[in-house]
């Protein structure tokens, strides 16, 4: 029986795409929780020193970033692309994946320049990403309930539920850094909330990656009958 | 928890279903529209800049066309529904917008009303988050966001809104969005971008539900149109401190979104009205309404009644009277609605009864009748029928159930209860199907009652429904009432139960109580040799009524005639059926006796009466019996109906 091969691989290839966005979340994530706590304000038009030449390493990390999530973004197309051949539900997933790739590349691009730009495209890519998120288990669970698995569908409803509680605080942490990181005397507390921040968006990458290899064994097991 | 979003759901619906709030909506615009006009007046062009004129100008102008709409869904009462109630508080909120937006053009720069101007700003940013969040309601309810994807999104929006809110109310204590100087002067702060966060997630959210909506282009461009217009007047103006046209450019929006997406509605509610409205009618001419139904029939008492939902269903009931002696009952519920579930009843009717008119049994009728929906109705709808033929003769009742709801019975001692009798698979499900009958033996005094499950399954307002526990408990308790009296009782407290909650279902019922008959009838081979059990059957009912020996003696005499010409000429050569019945009535005692025969037709009262005062040589042969017959019978007519031959004679006893 082959039945759900192309979902098969598809998802396999979604799963590198999700390996490649934790490595890529966590360094960056690092990288800007060290310029916080250095005190060293990326947006500032003056550096001088040392200052420089984190700057010049956020800069060079930077665009291997942006690389990173242009090679996560073509993977995850690919994937949910083929993916969609069994289930259309899919292709809303890849057309958000798209979207929010873009916005976030083009949003990057203002970081420095223009801060309120940037705050609101990467909202708008954050959001964008919820839902790549939930049309991505969406079809899982579809394709879970095309396989008769009950256990496995409901399993998706309830991470799907936990998915969108997380970018919900994501959502409420992204608000409290950009507030708290302007003022020197909070940027402490914006530090923590960034290790939260991180912590929680790889926590996101985990689930959607666990879950995609309960589906995929789910399908292996279809498989052989 | 579930308790509690339960709480707020009904909260919810309960304020959707208050119809003040479209005029109080619309009040509240007329307020602010006159008030921005009053304030401008009061307040002066002394120190307003010609961009902050512009803004108030457009600001005032907005709020008319705000007025006007909200007024003309005011009006349009029959159409409401949640959509409009969400619509007119967008419009309301608005309304607010702009006012708020005027007000703090009013008072820039007035050191004396810093504060007022601090209140009118930080009410001015929550309402830009309250009408993002309404305008997603709107879209999602007019473009019918419900699948689980949408669900969850509306949750995070929803829960988003709050955290909003907040910050905005912290700008009484904190300059974080904005500032306003000792001076009463307004400017942005360092994050005033935070402030358009749940903007832009929310306006992300709608895209994206636009994007993925089973909805016609049209409808889509529409609905962007809310997001792009705004932000065209956002890019255009941005730039200038003075022109602040967000909530102008948004009014334009939603008067495009009513011009498109609400007329376009209007038009479909008034062509489905329109359907409906036929739909109706075909449902209620098609059902027999005309009661008392055989009040010359002293067997039984019948009613029934068809209360119909808004949406027309596809119930029906029907009763006819197969021949003298059987009653047909049929209780039927056509999947779907409107004119597609009205005209699908229709067929079904009409199929049932003929089939039944060809004298099949019950199991039979049904039987025919699938394979006939089956073969001819592509429209994958069924029906759902209980169908029984009661003798009224002995009482004897063959039903036969094709998924339909169990009848509940009555005897003549008892109470009300259901009968699970054997279900067969609905109508126009399957061809080829057989359906089972059910024999019951009704008492005298029983009452039988059907009905569709529109009774059993009516909600009221927390979805409770009303149940076969009240339903028999009613019954019972109105058990000695008349058939129609019964109905009433039922329909009136399903109505106390539902409250003002909407009928989604029509309420279907029919009550027959079945009296009993003093008909007795015997079917016999129509042989000379059958006329003394004939005579014998009859006698022995004449006996029961204290009949007259006269009488009795002139009877049998007639039946002599009667039954040995039918038993002589009828079915010559051949011996065929013949039915004798003895019916009695009262005031005065009097015996009908009805001989009823298939065989060739023949009226015995189209023979002229003989010459009795001729002589024996001279009188013609024959005639002499019917003309004793007529002469001690004091009533003898004759009917030939559908190629039965139907003599009856009658006999005063006293």
């Amino acid at each position: 029986m082959n039945q759900f091969i192309h979902v098969q691989k598809g998802i396999k290839k979604i799963m590198i795409a999700q390996i490649v966005a934790i490595v890529s979340t966590v360094f960056s994530s690092v990288l800007s929780f060290l310029l916080l706590l250095l005190g060293i304000n990326v947006s500032s038009a003056e550096y001088s020193g040392p200052e420089l030449i984190w700057i010049m390493i956020y800069a060079v990390l930077g665009f291997f970033s942006v690389v990173a999530i242009v090679v996560t973004m073509i993977i995850s197309i690919w994937g949910f692309l083929q993916a969609s051949k069994d289930e259309p539900e899919f292709k809303k997933a890849m057309i958000c994946t798209a979207v929010s790739g873009t916005v976030l590349v083009f949003g990057s691009v203002f970081h420095i320049p223009n801060g309120a730009i940037y705050t609101i495209l990467t909202s708008v890519a954050s959001i964008v990403e919820m839902f790549v998120a939930i049309f991505g288990l969406s079809g899982m669970i579809i394709i879970a309930d095309r396989c008769e698995r009950s256990d496995v569908k409901a399993s998706g409803n309830f991470w799907m539920k936990i998915m969108v509680l997380t970018y919900f605080i994501i959502s409420i942490n992204a608000l409290v850094i950009r507030i708290f990181e302007l003022s020197s005397q909070a940027r402490m507390i914006s530090a923590i909330f960034g290790v939260f921040d991180l912590v929680l968006s790889a926590s996101q990458y985990i689930i959607f990656w666990m879950y995609s290899r309960k589906v995929l064994h789910m399908l292996k097991h279809y498989q052989e009958g | 928890m579930s308790k509690f979003i339960q709480f707020l759901y009904h909260k919810k619906v309960f304020l959707a279903q208050q119809t003040w709030m479209v005029p109080a909506c619309f009040g509240l615009s007329c307020v602010l529209t006159v008030s921005g006009v009053i304030l401008l007046a009061l307040r002066g062009f002394e120190g307003v800049h010609p961009e902050w004129m512009f803004s108030m100008g457009a600001d005032i102008f907005c709020m008319a066309i705000c007025t006007m709409l909200c007024f003309s869904q005011t009006l349009n009462r029959k159409n409401r529904s949640e959509d409009t109630y969400v619509f007119v508080t967008l419009l309301t909120t608005c309304a607010l917008a702009l006012f708020l937006d005027q007000a703090s053009w009013l008072v820039q720069g007035n050191a004396a009303l810093r504060y007022l101007n601090l209140t009118v700003n930080v009410l001015f940013y929550m309402l830009g988050s309250i009408l993002i969040y309404l305008f997603w309601k709107y879209i999602r309810g007019a473009l019918k966001l419900y699948d689980l994807p949408m669900q969850i999104a509306d949750l995070f929006v929803t829960a988003m809104l709050f955290p909003s809110l907040l910050l905005c109310l912290i700008n009484f204590f904190y300059p974080l969005f904005f500032e306003v100087s000792a001076e009463g002067v307004y400017q942005r702060a360092a994050q005033w971008d935070v402030s358009q966060v749940y903007l832009s997630i929310t306006l992300a959210v709608v895209l994206v539900a636009i994007t993925f909506a089973k909805a016609s282009r049209k409808e889509r461009l529409v609905a962007i149109s809310f997001i792009a217009i705004p932000l065209l007047n956002q890019l255009l103006t941005s730039t200038s401190f003075g022109i602040s046209t967000q909530y102008a450019a948004m009014t334009v929006s939603i008067v495009l979104i009513y011009g498109v997406l609400f007329a376009d509605r209007e038009k479909t509610l008034a062509s489905t009205e329109m359907e409906l409205g036929v739909a109706a009618k075909i449902q209620v001419d098609m059902l027999p309404r005309s009661f008392p139904f055989l009040p010359e029939r002293p067997e039984f008492d019948l009613y029934a009644s068809m209360t119909p939902a808004k949406e027309v269903g596809g119930d029906f009931y029907d009763f006819f009277m197969v021949d003298d002696g059987h009653l047909a009952l049929v209780m039927a519920d056509v999947s779907g609605k409107g004119i597609p579930a009205a005209l699908y009843m229709m067929s079904s009717k009409i199929l049932i009864k003929n089939t039944v008119m060809t004298g099949k049994s019950p199991g039979e009728v049904l039987k025919a009748v699938n394979r006939e929906l089956c073969q001819n109705h592509e429209q994958e709808m069924f029906v759902t029928v209980w169908l029984g033929i009661l003798n009224l003769f002995d009482g004897t009742l063959v039903s036969a159930n094709a998924g339909h709801e169990y009848p509940i019975l009555k005897t003549p001692d008892g109470d009300f209860e259901l009968i699970k009798s054997k279900h067969g698979f609905v109508l126009g499900g399957f061809p080829g199907l057989k359906y089972k009958e059910t024999v019951t033996q009704l008492q005298p005094g029983s009452k039988l009652f059907l009905y569709t499950d529109g009774v059993p399954e009516a909600e009221n307002e927390t979805h409770e429904q009303y149940g076969f526990d009240r339903f028999l408990h009613t019954l019972n308790k109105n058990r000695d009432d008349t058939p129609e009296n019964l109905l009433a009782a039922v329909r009136n407290n399903v109505k106390h139960f539902t409250q003002d909650h909407a009928q989604f279902d029509d309420l279907t019922m029919l009550c027959v109580h079945y009296r009993g008959s003093n008909m007795k009838e015997l079917t016999i081979d129509a042989a000379v040799e059958n006329i003394a059990l004939v005579t014998d059957f009859v006698t022995e009912e004449l006996e029961k009524m204290n009949c007259p020996l006269k009488a009795q003696t002139q009877i049998a005499v007639a039946i002599d005639e009667l039954f040995g010409n039918i038993a002589n000429y009828a079915y010559t050569p051949d011996i065929g059926k013949a039915t004798v019945r003895v019916t009695f009535e009262q005031e005065p005692l009097s015996v009908i006796i009805t001989f009823i025969d298939n065989g060739k037709p023949f009226n015995p009262l189209e023979q002229s009466d003989p010459d009795i005062h001729a002589s024996i040589d001279e009188r013609k042969q024959g005639g002499l019996g019917i003309f004793l017959v007529k002469k001690t019978m004091d009533m003898v007519e004759y009917e030939c109906v559908d190629g039965q031959n139907i003599l009856k004679i009658k006999k005063n006893l006293e």
